[in-house]
């Protein structure tokens, strides 16, 4: 049997473990093979990523001997939006390019930017010329971040993923790594280069490459262009400042109005395909189902009005969330209840971002396990200095993921998480394990991010503006 | 579990029941405090007509109060305010040598000649004293400014404007209940137990009362904010907050909005003349960014530099930079310090555009400050987050494109050369800016005279007028 230790020459094995194998270790082994294998990659990647090598040598830390050392070289989550405003508005991607090529062990100094007028028409010059496919999101200033993920990278973050919600000793098997349940998310939207989107797209191309006939069902078919995703970070921004009125269209989204039309026009189509595909025709049978609360409610909600009542086959799995995460959206009083009633429990919860390929389901303690080959860290928020890892300590979350290669793997996050290091959890992972009560410290002032469960209604909103104005 | 109590001061009564935990920003200063809910109907007062007996007094009365509270404000011979430092040194933006000295200056406000100024270049005195007669063409018209029943929801990034908020509830003879902030609970207390220490009876302490809740909490503002219990809210608040205040407004309340402001500076080419200009106009700057910390919505957090954009400009704006900061590292402890609590989201933004091409960061490895030079006219795009000793330097290539960037959310504009002054306030006004100053003074604050481009005192009150009309008329202008 394939130990965890042996897995840190090639994280890559790591997916090949069983969910039981895979938390099955001797933490303290595993914290020094995490410093060992930090260090080496460290060694290989400072002379490929620009930035990497501009801060280790601006801090003077030549040896990763503790995790000052390590979570110093951390960068924060908003390197990945540090390119200036005006290189958009400029249309200048030959330097939003340059700047995207000082955060990627990737080449894309040869990408061919010849006629690029959108962040799309960009991005798609890269995908064409080399393996990054940036994840794109929207934050709090209307700026987006450009995540720079390779291919394989994908694909292993992927396959993580699957393993996170296969089966446990007693915890349910989602069954979705057979390839044999269909997948559901009442998502407005089916690609795009967004997290959603971006595993949807993981999915077709991986698990039902093969496989005829329809099996990632959204409630939207449309793509969502990374510049219209711009446009709503732009329209959040606004909103927040009372600036609405003042927002100017840039005329190159006019191109997108067309297609947004046709969306829209389709859309009332696509709800009904999607609830007669997701309640009737696959009435009975086992699926996988991905509706955070915020889109669990609505749709639970429009099948109370139409008298349906989820039956569907055992061995089904949902997954939720988004219950702490939902701060600034007002739910239903009796929306437990309600959700409850339309969609049998258990609901599964999952903690996750863009920047990590370590996802992990609540365990059926409460918790969160983060996989071995991710090597957690809290940070003092007043200090940033990293905290003991000894009992239960609560503090800005940082992390290094060992997984990527073409991009660094040291992240320092906006989130406030507790963890308890010493371990010993009831569902019988090993390791340190993180509370789930996760805030974001910017929502402990405030706050209008567009987490990946908000972005539904920013989409509708900056669909609303485009089209609007093209009434005019 | 906290043991820091903030008590609910209604009308000359201190109360300490019912307490509940509530939580500061950031979840950083935690206190005790009782239960707002089940003080409110004693809160409000029912009856507008109970404001009498604040007519019994005359201003000379209403000074003769606010003057002997002065010296009891005294930080050393008063323990409410000692203890406000105490518990606030857990949390504040500023040290407590910055407090101590904030709270050290504050009796002066209430000096009769301060007072006086006040008055008389805020809404004038014989106005608050009885009715002043107007002789108009077919009639007489007396007008009298009179009291009204307030919440003052108060700003905690500097204790003054709680004293300022009672001194002005005491001039217009209102009924304050005044919103006290998570990240100062603390001095607007201090404040009102000192009055009830002085004059437990007296109608002016009995027309003061000070609660916390948390903003937005409907069950007290949905009951508060209401025609029947209020006829004004002053509010000095965040978008959010006045979000979720501007959903109660309904005809019969009226808002006084001191909205969210930030500052700015603008340093034309003069100062890149010669080293000395320079120097000067660096030194300058670094008071209006450093002094307090950069606390208060008058410090200059974006300043744009008329050096022009080309490469000899940008060695220009990145020069003035790195003067900026080694003058703000200069000032003196009591004024301006590393940040206590420096904040780590702004740091990540900090360090997140240290190494890329589009901005230079000078600064910003601890809590020492920082300053950001962009390497054209833009912003960074957390401009409005800026605090903690750093701020944005932001060459652009001439005065007018230093104007585009003004907008209804500035206010302070602190301008250097002085002689540039006069020649761009008026686009300074029309663009949005709120006050003008010389570079350097941004934070030498005065209450006589307009804020925020309103005249707050004349806001605060209302304004009744008695027509006495000789010839009987049932037209708008008789013959």
């Amino acid at each position: 049997m394939p130990s965890v230790a042996s897995c840190f020459d090639d994280p890559a094995t790591f997916l090949e473990l069983s969910h039981e194998e895979l938390y099955d270790y001797d933490p303290a082994e595993i914290q020094q093979l995490q410093f060992e294998a930090i260090r080496r990659r460290f060694a290989e990647m400072r002379p490929k990523i620009g930035v990497l090598d501009r801060l280790a040598e601006d801090l003077a830390v030549d040896r990763l001997d503790s995790a000052e050392d390590i979570t110093a070289l951390c960068f924060p989550h908003t390197t990945y939006k540090s390119y200036s405003l005006t290189l958009i508005e400029q249309g200048r991607f030959d330097r939003l390019n340059r700047w995207l090529n000082t955060l990627t062990a990737h080449d894309l100094s040869e990408v061919d930017l010849d006629g690029v007028d959108t962040m799309e028409g960009w991005l798609n010059r890269v995908e064409d010329a080399t393996q990054v496919r940036a994840l794109c999101s929207s934050g709090t200033s209307g700026k987006i971040s450009f995540f720079p993920r390779d291919i394989a990278e994908h694909r292993l973050q992927f396959r993580a993923f699957l393993q996170a919600h296969s089966g446990y000793r007693g915890e349910p098997d989602s069954g979705l790594q057979t390839g044999e349940v269909d997948y559901f998310a009442p998502w407005p939207i089916a690609s795009g280069r967004q997290s959603m989107p971006n595993f949807f797209r993981q999915l077709g191309e991986v698990l039902f490459r093969d496989k005829p006939g329809k099996h990632v069902h959204t409630l939207g078919n449309g793509h969502w262009d990374v510049d219209l995703l711009w446009l709503s970070g732009r329209i959040a921004a606004a909103e927040r400042k009372g600036e609405l009125a003042a927002l100017q269209l840039p005329p190159k989204m006019a191109a997108l109005r067309e297609r947004l039309i046709a969306q829209r026009q389709a859309e009332p189509d696509n709800t009904e395909a999607f609830f007669e595909e997701l309640f009737v025709r696959q009435r009975g049978k086992r699926l996988f189902l991905f509706a955070p609360y915020l889109q669990m409610i609505p749709l639970a909600q429009e099948c109370l009005r139409r008298g349906i009542q989820a039956e569907f086959g055992p061995g089904t799995y949902i997954l939720a969330g988004g219950r702490s995460g939902s701060k600034g959206v007002a739910f239903p009083e009796d929306w437990e209840a309600l959700c409850e009633s339309v969609f049998p429990p258990p609901h599964q919860e999952v903690f996750g971002m863009t920047e990590t390929t370590g996802t992990s389901r609540m365990c059926s303690a409460g918790h969160f396990h983060q996989p071995p080959w991710i090597a957690t860290f809290l940070l003092d928020p007043d200090s940033g200095a990293p905290l003991e890892r000894t009992g239960t300590r609560t503090g800005r979350f940082a992390f290094f993921d060992l997984m990527p290669s073409s991009h660094w793997g040291g992240v320092i996050t906006g989130d406030r998480i507790t963890i308890n290091w010493d371990g010993g959890c009831p569902c019988g992972r090993s390791g340190p394990y993180l509370e789930p009560d996760i805030v974001r410290y910017s929502n402990l002032r405030d706050d209008d991010k567009i987490t990946c469960s908000k972005s539904p209604d920013a989409y509708d909103k900056a669909v609303e503006l485009t089209l609007g104005v093209e009434m005019l | 579990m906290t043991d820091t109590i903030i008590p609910l001061v209604i009308r000359g009564r201190v109360i300490e029941d019912d307490l509940v935990e509530f939580g500061a920003r950031g979840g950083g200063l935690r206190f005790l405090a009782p239960d707002p809910t089940k003080y409110l109907d004693q809160l409000v007062l029912t009856d507008p007509a109970q404001l009498s007996d604040l007519y019994a007094l005359s201003m000379a009365d209403i000074l003769d109060y606010l003057e002997e509270l002065g010296p009891r404000l005294e930080l050393d011979r008063n323990p409410w305010l000692q203890q406000a430092v105490q518990m606030k040194g857990q949390s504040s933006h500023h040290t407590p040598e910055m407090m101590v000295g904030q709270l050290r200056a504050m009796p002066r406000l209430l000096r009769r000649e301060a007072m006086l100024e006040v008055i008389e270049n805020n809404i004038g005195l014989e106005y608050l004293e009885g009715w002043v007669e107007h002789r108009m063409a077919d009639r007489t018209v007396a007008v009298r400014a009179f009291g009204a029943r307030a919440v003052h929801a108060i700003a905690g990034n500097g204790s003054v404007i709680a004293l300022q908020t009672i001194m002005n509830n005491a001039f217009t003879r209102g009924d304050a209940i005044i919103k006290i902030p998570s990240n100062d609970p603390f001095f607007a207390t201090a404040v009102a137990r000192t009055m009830i220490d002085m004059a437990p009876n007296h109608p002016l302490t009995r027309h003061v009362s000070v609660a916390y809740w948390k903003g937005g909490d409907r069950a007290v503002e949905s009951f508060l904010y209401d025609g029947k219990h209020i006829e004004k809210i002053v509010a000095w608040g965040g978008f959010d907050s006045m979000r979720s205040i501007r959903e109660y407004l309904a005809p019969g309340l009226d808002l006084v909005a001191l909205d969210p402001k930030l500052s700015a500076s603008i340093i034309g080419a003069e100062a890149f003349a010669s080293e000395e200009a320079m120097a000067e106009a660096a030194e300058r700057a670094a008071r209006d960014i450093g002094y307090f910390n950069q606390g208060g919505c008058v410090s200059a957090r974006t300043l744009y530099v008329v050096t022009g954009e080309d490469d000899a400009g940008l060695k220009r704006a990145n020069a003035f930079g790195k003067a900026v900061f080694e003058a703000i590292q200069a000032l003196p402890s009591h004024l301006s310090t590393p940040h206590p609590h420096f904040d780590q989201d702004l740091k990540a933004e900090i360090d997140g555009i240290r190494y890329g091409e589009d901005f230079r960061v000078i600064g910003g490895r601890a809590a020492e400050g920082a300053i950001i030079v962009s390497q054209q006219d833009e912003l960074v795009d957390f401009s409005d987050r800026l605090d903690c000793r750093v701020a944005n330097v932001v060459p652009v290539s001439s005065v007018q494109a230093a104007l585009r960037h003004l907008t209804i959310h500035t206010q302070t504009i602190g301008i250097y050369p002085d002689s540039l002054r006069r020649e761009i306030r008026d686009e300074c006004s029309l663009r949005g800016g709120q006050r003008i100053v010389p570079l350097g003074f941004a934070t030498a604050g005065n209450f006589a005279g307009p804020h925020d481009a309103i005249e707050p005192l004349r806001r605060m009150v209302r304004w009744i007028r008695d027509d006495s009309l000789e010839r009987i008329s049932g037209t708008l202008f008789a013959d």
